[in-house]
């Protein structure tokens, strides 16, 4: 019997969010240890029913395994940090589903919090893209070199993967901007998103260029917060408060390139790996998914992951997001709370958290009826890394 | 090696073989794109790569172990597992495989995000042209291209050919700075 089946496999049974975006004042240390009670709360749980917390660090620092002292947490069965960027959120709750289904833990907090925000510092300072007053006079070595060259900013990084995946397919800027436009069109229904006044192409158009080929209104917001997940096993999930969210599946795709000759940096990514891998532990195909919520660093980041789970062609993404598919009414719901682009950026708890929401019919002006089959996706580093999950309202059949 | 292209020089270079060229001109002459790195300093690793850009030589490793080429900042050969790859001269010959021009922000720090203007007077003055430049040895450099201006920027193709220069400024170290070769070169 495969593991996920166990006990009827995994579920979600809680999600805590703090207040998201310019919340300042407040470590990640505190904004995690909220972010769980707010879970616990959500899943009807007491403290001590809490046997296992994965702690998924961001860019700020200041969040490790101490955590769990800081909440009060006594006799934890599994604790562990677990960090792979972007892809976190997903492998932190494969790791949590297995702990569960396993027997090694009875309910496992994964949590993510960040404070990169700082009051009168440009939003892009804490990755790089904007150093103002920070440039340093001088640098040191090939490190330095390479950061003298532009490589500091990830944007800049994410517009070298993007440009490579123009130049070989023909993707194009209005392309990469329908993505953007629709995702605001969701955000416009969620009372959590930073960014709600609608978005033309054109205004995604004539927002200033970060990296060319990448326009401001390419980019992720950057946003301060925390959010956590309680992962049990569908069993016990059924038993709390609120609808379980059960998971069907996981998948993990660690590329592995190589700054050589041979590298498909840009143009295919782990995707193509976890995403079949997460599919074929469901039962299904790209066909069966009804909703995605994919991660959304950057609108290239959309684009190349719905071609590497399949759901067109390589080098035919652009035409699909272009299609007016994505958005509200469209055929494949993508990142209906507007994503990292337009609602927060808590990196792979924005989809995580979207998909549960949207799993237990709570998504309000924004809820879609395409809640069947939800996959859930990671990215991390600069496409190294990428985790897929297969969420459902429905019990694993 | 190619002949050194001196691209982007700000200044005295006080380097034999680096006489100005028509890129280091053409960056004086309309002032479009400004090419330099800042002012590097060496560190023990890197030495030797900045003691062979000074004249006019592009460095790169080599895995003594198992013979694979490597880039200069491999401290081991992802491959065999070997430490310490041993430098050596490459051809300075490559192709483009991507680029990202780095705009600087068109409005000062405290000002709201998204007011700035793709077509902001003055953005013009400061691009960095970042560059993923594949050698024919195999390896793949991160690092920048010494274009002039955004007719040039707008040429640019993937798979084109390109050759190292380097760029001596006044204080620090020198750099490569890859530029496009013409067709039929």
């Amino acid at each position: 019997m495969p593991v996920s089946a166990r006990n009827g496999g995994a579920a979600i049974a809680g999600l805590g969010m703090t207040d998201l975006g310019k919340v300042h004042g407040r470590s990640p240390r505190r904004l995690a240890a909220d972010a769980v009670r707010r879970a616990l709360a959500d899943a009807g749980l007491a403290r001590a029913d809490l046997d296992g917390l994965l702690i998924c660090p961001g860019i700020t620092g200041g969040l490790d395994v101490s955590l769990a002292a800081a909440l009060g947490l006594r006799d934890l069965r599994l604790l562990a940090a677990v960090s792979s960027f972007g892809a976190s959120a997903c492998a932190a709750v494969e790791i949590a589903a297995l702990a569960a289904t396993s027997g090694a833990a009875r309910h496992v907090a994964c949590v993510f919090a960040d404070a990169p925000l700082r009051p009168g510092v440009p939003a892009g300072t804490a990755f790089g893209t904007t150093g103002g007053a920070g440039e340093p006079a001088e640098r040191h070595g090939l490190a330095g070199l390479a950061a003298g060259y532009g490589y500091r900013s990830v944007t800049a990084r994410y517009a070298l993967a993007a440009r490579r995946h123009m130049a070989a397919f023909g993707t194009t800027s209005e392309q990469l901007g329908a993505i953007a436009v629709a995702q605001r069109q969701w955000a416009a229904g969620n009372p959590l998103a930073q960014l709600r006044e609608p978005l033309t192409l054109a205004g995604h158009q004539a927002s200033r260029w970060i990296a060319e080929p990448l326009h401001l209104l390419d980019c992720s917001l950057v946003s301060n917060g925390g959010i956590a997940v309680i992962v049990t096993t569908a069993e016990r999930a059924g038993a709390g408060p609120r609808p379980p969210v059960h998971v069907w599946g996981w998948g993990q795709g660690h590329p592995g390139y190589q700054p050589a000759r041979g590298s498909a940096f840009g143009l295919v990514t782990g995707a193509a790996q976890a995403g079949p891998a997460a599919m074929g532990m469901a039962g299904i195909g790209p066909a069966d998914v009804t909703m995605c919520q994919l991660y959304d660093c950057y609108t290239y980041t959309v684009l190349v992951s719905l071609e590497d789970y399949g759901f067109c062609a390589k080098g035919e993404g652009g035409g699909l997001a272009a299609s007016g598919a994505l958005g509200p009414g469209g055929s494949l719901p993508v990142n209906t709370g507007g994503g990292q682009l337009s609602a927060y950026y808590m990196w792979g708890f924005t989809p995580l958290s979207e998909a549960v929401i949207q799993g237990r019919n709570d998504g309000g002006a924004r809820q879609s009826a395409s809640t069947d089959v939800i996959l859930v996706s990671g990215n991390g580093g600069i496409l190294d890394h990428h985790a897929t999950l297969i969420l459902s309202p429905h019990a694993r059949g | 090696m190619p002949a050194a292209d001196a691209a982007g020089a700000t200044g005295p270079t006080g380097t034999a073989g680096s006489e100005p060229t028509a890129a280091s001109a053409a960056a004086r002459r309309d002032g479009a794109v400004t090419v330099h790195a800042g002012i590097i300093r060496r560190d023990e690793r890197s030495a030797p790569f900045f003691d062979a850009a000074a004249a006019d030589r592009l460095l790169i490793r080599r895995c003594a172990a198992c013979g694979r080429w490597l880039a200069p900042e491999a401290g081991a050969c992802y491959d065999c597992g070997a430490e310490d790859p041993g430098w050596v001269l490459a051809s300075g010959h490559g192709t483009l495989v991507s680029w990202a021009v780095l705009h600087p922000r068109a409005s000062l720090p405290g000002q709201p995000a998204g007011t700035g203007r793709a077509d902001a007077p003055g953005q013009a003055a400061a691009l960095a042209v970042l560059a993923l430049v594949e050698l024919d040895e195999g390896p793949w450099l991160h690092t920048g291209l010494a274009v002039t201006g955004t007719d040039e920027i707008a040429a640019l193709r993937a798979g084109q050919r390109v050759a190292a220069g380097f760029a001596h400024p006044a204080e620090g170290e020198s750099y490569p700075l890859f530029s496009p070769v013409p067709a039929g070169n």
